[in-house]
């Protein structure tokens, strides 16, 4: 086994604890057909690969990382996206996803992002703007339609 | 019975977990190898941002950023005091290319705007003029700058290490290539007020590579011609040889445009002309029709053709009525035209004076119509609510004779939706830009329980809102007819501070829960995106009836949906809605209300 070069152990300690939130938030932002834990290396190679030392919050600089890669992979894989669209699958969205999560997942990967971190997560609305790479005005009304086509879902399969 | 946290749950916990240890160790291998072999080496490195991300780092960054976007625009505003003076003159060029170059840099190191602008090419500059007399009135009564003379007070550039490359194209044409960097350091001392208040920070500074503005592999680099004895840098050619560069297009046959030979008689066959090129995909008459001395696209027009027939496909549409009207003034018209025709997939369109309909019954149904104000190229400033507001002339075109022909002008037609813009920049929109509402005017006090109307597609407007007594405030906003909300309440301090709200996620009401002290004039920014009339109320949280809208089922059997003291009710066997007054109540228990249901199923009032 190819053994890791001499990385500052405190520092890949510090990415362990941060494995289990980022891949979490990977899975909300990332598309289905890409793995959450592919997309989390991906931002801890970058960061491990880049120059570190004007990054403090270590945090806040990976989930910005992870929500560009997950935009960047989705605007590369447009044609894909819009075969799937044609077929009437929504962002590659499997068949056998409750029709609430499809709609969840049919939602901008940004504003999924950002409603997964201020709604569940309890991050202020600013610092998940700027994870997300959004303004603060245009996050909040990312955030007032994100909610509303949430809930509209879920209140249609609840059959309200 | 699916709950969003579970849907959260169901999200956050897919795929295969490969654990801490297995992640963190294959990232520290990858990191230590080159990048093309990355698992996700097909990502673009350039996509990530390596940028600050701490708390108070961002903050200093933001802050900074936002001083120099800022002195940008005081720029773009306060160029009016130099720029009218030197489109009226110039100053007799350079010698050589290189000199051309050097007399720019000379300017940027003086923030000397005057010289800055005597170095280009005066045919290309010379329609700013009154543009820049707008921009800095408008200077003037934003405060956006201390002085609408002195639009760079604050702001100290130096070029650094500047070297350049000359290669000549054809006789009177070089392209220069530079390298080097800009240091750009502010004193906010020196800023106009709200500038000032901004930035915070006394001093900032920060480098910019001329390198970044590497294009497709190719240096950085000017476009630098000869007009007259002079050398003169030409913004037009630089942003058309970018261009070229950047999608790999055919040279320009410089020098080609013969102007007596192009155009067209009068500024209406200009308008017509350029319509009906543009349906017969000839975009070499296209690029004829653009007067060469302005904008010098029939140099580039095999560039041109190349890029368009690359671009558009093979749709196409024909014209079946073309009416134009100009108005004239000296060498300068506005054409206004009328027209309309089908497309090749059956579709029907039509342009008039402030609309672009298309239709298409068989594919994809009709659109609806698209006026001016939703083509402002600036689209986020519309969060700002500046847009257009003289004009909503769509099919409204700036044509300009050159030489006894008439062309259709790209830099009129669009310095006149600048023109537009700038006109509709205000304090307020410079507050918002600034982050500063706090300096908005005030549309009104707030009284709690008490709804607020605010007009549609208003933008942002300020209201103040001032407490006895420290509380606890809900805001909620009525959604329109078609059961969005369009728009959001912000709370801001006396300094601009934003007030942290917390939103009920279960909620079925649009509001957000804001802590608020007593004494404390406070900023209560709603934006309003709709076309539609936005309602908002702001609740003594302990008032507040458990929900902003109830519809209620009367004993006649109509419904009626209150919102903030207002009731619209319908009856369906009329299919007539009435809107009538009712007693503002605070308690929900007083209606007696014998249905509840969501937001989502108001019933709206007739228009």
């Amino acid at each position: 086994m190819q053994r890791a070069p001499q990385w500052d152990e405190p520092l890949l300690s510090q990415l362990r604890n941060l494995y289990e939130p980022l891949r979490r938030f990977a899975a909300i932002v990332g598309r289905v057909d890409v793995e959450p834990d592919d997309l989390v290396q991906e931002a801890f190679t970058r960061f491990l690969s880049g120059d570190r030392s004007a990054v403090i919050d270590i945090g806040a600089y990976l989930r910005r990382s992870i929500v560009n890669l997950a935009t960047n992979e989705r605007r590369r894989n447009r044609r894909a996206e819009a075969a799937h669209i044609r077929l009437g699958a929504v962002d590659g969205v499997d068949d056998n996803y409750p029709s609430a999560l499809s709609d969840l997942l049919a939602i901008d990967a940004r504003d999924r992002g950002l409603l997964y971190m201020v709604d569940v997560e309890g991050f202020p609305t600013q610092d998940a703007a700027q994870a997300c790479g959004m303004s603060g005005p245009a996050a909040r009304m990312a955030l007032s339609r994100a909610r509303k086509a949430l809930r509209g879902s879920i209140e249609m399969e609840q059959g309200r | 019975m699916t709950e969003p946290n579970e849907l959260w749950n169901q999200l956050a916990q897919r795929g295969t977990t490969r654990g801490a240890d297995s992640v963190v160790h294959a990232a520290a291998l990858a990191a230590a190898q080159p990048l093309s072999s990355h698992i996700g080496a097909t990502l673009n490195d350039h996509e990530v941002p390596l940028i600050e991300m701490t708390p108070n780092a961002t903050t200093r960054k933001s802050r900074s950023r936002r001083g120099f976007g800022a002195m940008g625009l005081a720029a773009l505003l306060g160029v009016g005091g130099f720029a009218t003076l030197s489109v009226q003159g110039s100053g007799g060029g350079a010698d050589s290319p290189n000199e051309a170059v050097e007399q720019l840099a000379n300017a940027i190191n003086n923030e000397d705007l005057l010289a800055a602008v005597d170095i280009m090419a005066p045919k290309e500059v010379r329609s700013l003029h009154k543009s820049v007399d707008q921009a800095q009135r408008q200077a003037a009564e934003t405060e956006l700058v201390q002085s609408a003379s002195k639009p760079f007070a604050g702001l100290d550039l130096d070029v650094k290490n500047l070297s350049t490359d000359v290669e000549t194209l054809a006789d009177g044409y070089a392209k220069v290539t530079l390298s080097g960097t800009i240091n750009a350091q502010t004193n906010s001392a020196d800023f106009g007020r709200m500038l000032r208040n901004a930035t915070r920070a006394d001093e900032t500074t920060g480098d910019f590579d001329l390198a970044d503005l590497s294009v497709n592999e190719a240096d950085p680099f000017v476009m630098v011609v000869r007009d007259g004895d002079g050398w003169y840098i030409s913004p037009a050619y630089t942003g058309l040889e970018y261009a070229r560069v950047a999608y790999d297009l055919p040279a320009a046959e410089f020098g080609s445009a013969d102007g007596a030979n192009l155009g067209a008689n009068t500024p209406e066959d200009a308008a017509n002309e350029m319509l009906r090129a543009i349906s017969a995909k000839d975009w070499t008459k296209v690029a004829s029709l653009v007067p060469p001395s302005e904008f010098p696209l029939y140099d580039y027009r095999a560039a041109f053709t190349q890029l368009m027939n690359d671009n558009l496909g093979k749709d196409s549409f024909n014209i079946a009525k073309l009416t134009s009207t100009a108005k004239t003034d000296g060498n300068e018209a506005t054409v206004s035209l009328d027209a309309s025709g089908t497309t090749d997939s059956g579709a029907s369109w039509s342009i008039t004076k402030n609309c672009f309909d298309i239709s298409d019954d068989s594919a994809v149904g009709h659109m609806e119509c698209i006026a001016a104000t939703d083509l402002v190229p600036f689209i986020g400033m519309r969060n700002f609510g500046l847009a257009p507001r003289d004009t909503d002339d769509i099919a409204t075109l700036q044509a300009s004779e050159r030489d006894g022909r008439w062309f259709v002008s790209p830099m009129g037609t669009v310095l006149d939706g600048v023109d537009s813009l700038v006109n509709a920049f205000d304090r307020n929109t410079l507050a918002q830009l600034l982050n500063q509402p706090q300096e908005m005017t005030s549309s009104g006090s707030i009284t709690l329980g008490t709804s607020v109307e605010v007009p549609r597609a208003s933008g942002a407007r300020r209201y103040t809102l001032t407490l006895t007594n420290a509380e606890t405030v809900v805001s909620r906003l009525a959604p329109g007819v078609n059961g969005h909300v369009n728009g959001y309440v912000e709370f801001f301090g006396p300094k601009g501070e934003q007030i942290e709200s917390s939103y009920d996620f279960e909620s079925e009401s649009y509001e957000e829960t804001f802590e608020l002290d007593a004494g404390v004039e406070y900023s209560v920014i709603v934006r309003n995106f709709s076309d539609q009339q936005l309602s908002v109320t702001i609740w003594r949280r302990a008032n507040a009836p458990a929900q902003s809208q109830q519809q209620v089922e009367q004993p006649d059997g109509s419904n009626c949906v209150t919102t903030g003291g207002r009731a619209v009710c319908s009856d369906s066997s009329v299919g007539v809605a009435e809107v009538e007054k009712t007693e503002a109540t605070s308690n929900p228990s007083t209606t007696s209300p014998t249905m509840l249901l969501p937001p989502t199923t108001v019933v709206a009032a007739k228009p």
